[in-house]
């Protein structure tokens, strides 16, 4: 039992970090479709950046780095045009798909597995730190959308920001530093996921990008009930592991099953109920 | 002219980034480019395989303009374009071995093509009827109901419904006299295109010229207001979407019997994205889908050209698609003078 609730804590660090990056973003009304691209992209450049430095800690900063600011470009592109934020996250999806297999390509003359250690650069992430972190932050975000002004603030941008925009303060700044502070947080379920297993594998996030979405409406929005809803979909993801390793289910069919569950949570929690901005027409 | 400037923009920004991916990509630039511009206009082969797919495109294109013009977004053509592929293939290969004659021909064929149009009108109603009854984007819905099928349906083809005879990942060839045959050999251009064009220009006289097609423009633009003119707006919501799904499942019916014959692992193979950026390239104007879908036709062949002579191959169409849905989606490019203080977020 013990190994399995340790197991299953530190499947879900990467899952969290997600979950936790998309909720800002939906707090500030603009909800970070492109969490999926993001993860993927970001793990190829932290194992990219850690081949080039040798260093772990440097592959993570410069794949966070590069990872924000497309991620704030794209958003100031999608502020400024009035783009539909829906289309533009998934334009970053598709984009990331894309990229990647061309950075793969054209870094590592691959366009499937890329092993850290056959290439001569050894990476031991200890699993209990980045858990803890993942869990700190949580609690973190709890804090800060609970007592501080920028939380305050980030949430009147997603349910009405015509009222921050009386008061003088502009309500897209709000929502384009939740689009960053999600693709930093991208980035770090990117990187756990390169660096628990030691490689870049194409479609890195496999849809954890799309679970997180389902996690932020299963945790009505609100960082704590997320981190148990982060921990139900793992546990899910744990016992499917194990059915596929006795043969019960078919690899290709796993695929499709943090989809399946997100349009299966949207169609139980109802998130547009009573809503009119953001994405939920 | 003002019209036609995003668009252009979006055409335009979707040739350079690739043009400088490849040329990225290649030891021999100038080459690469000279391909990429030469080559889909260099033989029968290309230039008809082209608009083949220009012609897949234009049909699946169409059903998204639909869905626009109801005011839905139909992100679920993947899927729909897929799965009655699938439906088509394995009806059409059941009766491999006997002749079915000219009216037991024509009924199985009649069976497919009604099969593959219903399964795609399915599936696009879902979302439309979740975005009815429980007020769920269809944007959300129609995505991830299509993202969660398609490995499903990779499961199936590459399983239980594989042709175990070929090395293919595919299902078994449907019989020759279900094939269309192509019109300019040796390329797969066939009159799938021509019946494109004819339901294309059809969609668009019937979207400004009839009343269905009065009420369900009103109804894409301003729902509150056909509510309180007595349209049936969430029906005619719906509708517009399985008329989508339905011009999608046909794309997958032509697919299947006019240019593989087989229903391969991944058949959509994008072109789900590619039909509803080529719809917003046409500003959801059904008139103007088969030239945006021509334009979009050529350009994936450039790059696949391209990609030949370049030192190894990348997942291109995905840059290009991005790039195209990126600029299209934004209301107020900094071009014109709609980009007002509104779109830009200022505080009152």
């Amino acid at each position: 039992m013990i190994p399995s609730i340790t197991a299953i804590l530190t499947m879900a660090a990467p899952l969290l970090f997600a979950t936790l990056g998309a909720l800002v973003s939906e707090r500030a009304g603009v909800l970070a479709v492109f969490m999926d691209g993001a993860i993927t992209l970001s793990g190829c450049l932290a194992i990219a950046f850690t081949l080039a430095t040798g260093s772990p800690l440097a592959g993570f900063a410069a794949a966070a780095g590069c990872t924000v600011l497309f991620l704030f470009a794209v958003a100031l592109f999608t502020e400024r045009t009035g783009a539909n934020p829906f289309l533009a996250g998934l334009s970053v999806n598709l984009f990331a798909a894309g990229l990647t297999s061309w950075l793969s390509s054209s870094l590592f003359g691959t366009r499937g597995v890329v092993d850290l250690a056959s290439r001569g650069v050894a990476v031991a992430v200890p699993n209990m730190a980045v858990t803890s972190a993942a869990f700190g932050c949580a609690v973190l975000f709890a804090l800060v959308f609970r007592f501080t002004t920028f939380g305050l603030r980030l949430g009147v941008a997603g349910t009405s920001a015509r009222a921050l925009s009386v008061r003088g303060i502009f309500p897209a700044r709000y929502r384009v530093a939740s689009w960053c502070i999600a693709a930093f947080m991208a980035s770090c379920a990117g990187s756990a996921l390169a660096f628990g297993l030691g490689a870049y594998v194409p479609n890195l996030s496999a849809g954890r990008g799309w679970t997180a979405l389902a996690a932020v409406f299963l945790g009505y929005r609100r960082p704590l009930p997320c981190v148990a809803a982060v921990l139900l979909f793992t546990a899910a993801e744990y016992i499917t592991n194990i059915l596929q390793g006795i043969g019960g289910l078919p690899s290709t069919l796993i695929l499709g099953l943090p989809y399946a569950l997100a349009l299966l949570v949207f169609v139980l929690v109802r998130p547009g109920a009573g809503r009119k901005p953001g994405i939920f027409r | 002219m003002r019209r036609f400037l995003a668009p252009l923009t979006a055409i335009g920004t979707g040739l350079l980034v690739i043009t400088v991916f490849l040329a990225l990509s290649s030891e021999d630039p100038a080459g690469t480019l000279r391909q990429f511009f030469t080559r889909p206009f260099s033989s029968w082969w290309h230039l008809g395989n082209m608009l083949n797919m220009a012609g897949l495109l234009a049909l699946a294109a169409t059903g998204s303009a639909i869905a626009l013009k109801s005011g839905s977004f139909n992100l679920g053509g993947e899927a729909q374009i897929y799965a009655p592929g699938l439906i088509t293939a394995l009806i059409l290969a059941a009766g491999r071995g006997t002749e079915p004659g000219l009216m037991g021909g024509m009924a199985v064929f009649a069976g497919a093509l009604a099969a593959a149009v219903i399964a795609g009108a399915l599936l696009a109603f879902v979302p439309a009827l979740l975005k009815a009854r429980a007020n769920i984007s269809e944007l959300l819905s129609s995505f991830l109901l299509s993202a969660a099928l398609l490995p499903v349906l990779d499961y199936l083809v590459g399983g239980p419904l594989r042709d175990q005879s070929k090395n293919l990942l595919a299902t078994p060839p449907i019989a020759a006299w279900f094939r269309i045959h192509p019109l300019a050999r040796p390329s797969l251009f066939n009159v799938s295109f021509f019946v494109a064009a004819g339901l294309a220009v059809i969609a668009g006289v019937i979207l400004r010229k009839t009343g269905p097609g009065y009420r369900l423009r009103v109804t894409g633009i301003a729902p509150d207001f056909a509510r309180f003119a007595g349209f049936p707006a969430n029906g005619i919501a719906m509708a517009g979407m399985s008329l989508s799904g339905a011009l999608h499942g046909l794309t997958g019916f032509f697919a299947i019997t006019g240019t593989w014959y087989v229903c391969h692992q991944g058949l959509s193979g994008g072109m789900g994205w590619s039909a509803l950026a080529a719809a917003l390239i046409a500003r959801q104007n059904p008139f103007a889908v088969i030239p945006s879908a021509l334009l979009l036709a050529w350009l994936e062949t450039a790059t696949d050209s391209a990609l030949l002579s370049t030192r190894f191959g990348f997942d291109s169409t995905s840059i290009v698609q991005a790039v195209i849905l990126l600029v299209i989606s934004a209301r107020a490019l900094p071009l014109g003078p709609a980009n007002g203080r509104a779109a830009r977020g200022k505080p009152a």
